[in-house]
């Protein structure tokens, strides 16, 4: 209880101080935003998770690693055995608007027959997704973080800064995706050049990414 | 009566010409790169049957690679998803007609698991997917040929 209350403190601090910077390569936006993003699944958990390493709960989304920013390096936020990882790439905080798709889109994860959670992406996962983005296949390919070891499925996408000026700032959606089914470090799934992305709705569609998760996780090499 | 027939006329053409000013399909040529033998081709044949099933939007053309081969660059990258749109450019032209909208080369290997698709649409540049591991069954190249028609009207005008 304790814990949870000084979470809450600390993303109420974030949000009252703005917090508008974002850290490059993503992670800055869900919580601490002050241009009409706003704090998605403020749970303490999510806090502890980045200050601890404490496992999240599924469908949990990172709130917290807008709050705790001490200018280190930040580490992947690790996700319980089993469910599958929809790691998001940002530099600038979420719209208001995509954050009501995010939470759609963390609802349909945890309903889904294969469970699954929204993080922020770290250091680590962001230098993965550009090496992707980079050149396909990257040579070499880089190893998988760590804390991918245990899901079955793990989905990167970035989020493109908005357009326009504020108040009337867009969404300009998310760049291709790049799906990994670890152990192995070679991407089932990746777009590259021009393809275009997804918006978060458009995950779920039908015919979406996320309607694909099964079969891709079931794929084994 | 003439003014009668007048007015029959322009419904009947108002009929048969329903408004859709500015429409026009999207103008796209498919080519199997050919390296997956006959489950390669079937595979081919799936996602070219996802456009077939578009209609009247999507004005599809099929070719082998060995057909259109003498277009294409001498040398070219062994994997699809190096080709440049340069590689691809010859293929757009069309004697007295406009450019395709978009050329579509498709390596797909289900034997071994694995498809590389590059798109050259309108714009400069190339889109490229690539798959591994995955068995591409029905509903996978479904997935994938939606994705493909989606960089492939990237830069169009009807």
């Amino acid at each position: 209880m304790r814990c949870g209350l000084i979470g809450i403190t600390l993303a109420l601090v974030a949000c009252k101080s703005g917090g508008g910077e974002g850290r490059a390569g993503g992670g800055a936006a869900v919580g601490g935003a002050r241009d009409g993003a706003v704090a998605v699944g403020t749970d303490a958990n999510a806090v502890a998770a980045t200050t601890d390493a404490a496992p999240v709960a599924p469908a949990v989304i990172d709130a917290g690693a807008a709050a705790v920013d001490a200018g280190a390096g930040r580490a992947a936020t690790p996700t319980p055995p089993g469910v599958v990882r929809l790691v998001l790439v940002h530099d600038v905080p979420l719209l208001r608007s995509e954050e009501k798709a995010l939470q759609r889109v963390t609802s349909a994860l945890a309903r889904g027959k294969l469970k699954g959670t929204v993080v922020d992406a770290g250091d680590e996962e962001a230098a993965l997704f550009a090496a992707w983005t980079a050149q396909v296949p990257p040579e070499p390919m880089p190893p998988l973080p760590a804390a991918w070891a245990t899901a079955p499925l793990v989905i990167v996408v970035g989020v493109n800064p908005p357009s326009g000026v504020e108040p009337k700032r867009q969404s300009s959606g998310l760049s291709p995706p790049v799906v990994f089914r670890p152990p192995s470090n070679d991407a089932v799934f990746v777009a590259g050049g021009r393809a275009t992305g997804d918006t978060f709705d458009g995950l779920l569609e039908e015919g979406g990414l996320l309607s694909m998760l099964a079969t891709f996780a079931r794929s084994a090499p | 009566m003439t003014r009668a027939a007048l007015i029959a006329t322009a419904l009947i053409a108002t009929a048969a010409a329903p408004a859709r000013a500015g429409w026009r399909p999207l103008e796209l040529m498919l080519i199997d790169a050919g390296q997956g033998g006959a489950a390669g081709k079937r595979c081919v044949d799936r996602v070219a049957g996802f456009f077939k099933a578009q209609g009247e939007d999507v004005d599809l053309v099929r070719r082998d690679l060995a057909a259109v081969r003498a277009k294409l660059p001498a040398t070219l990258p062994p994997s699809v998803l190096a080709w440049t749109d340069a590689a691809t450019a010859a293929l757009r032209v069309r004697k007295g007609d406009d450019p395709l909208d978009a050329i579509v080369v498709i390596d797909c290997r289900p034997d071994a698991r694995t498809l590389d698709v590059v798109i050259d649409p309108a714009p400069d540049g190339v889109a490229t997917l690539r798959l591994r591991a995955v068995a591409l069954e029905a509903p996978v190249l479904e997935w994938v040929a939606r994705r493909i028609q989606a960089a492939a009207y990237v830069g169009f005008e009807p």
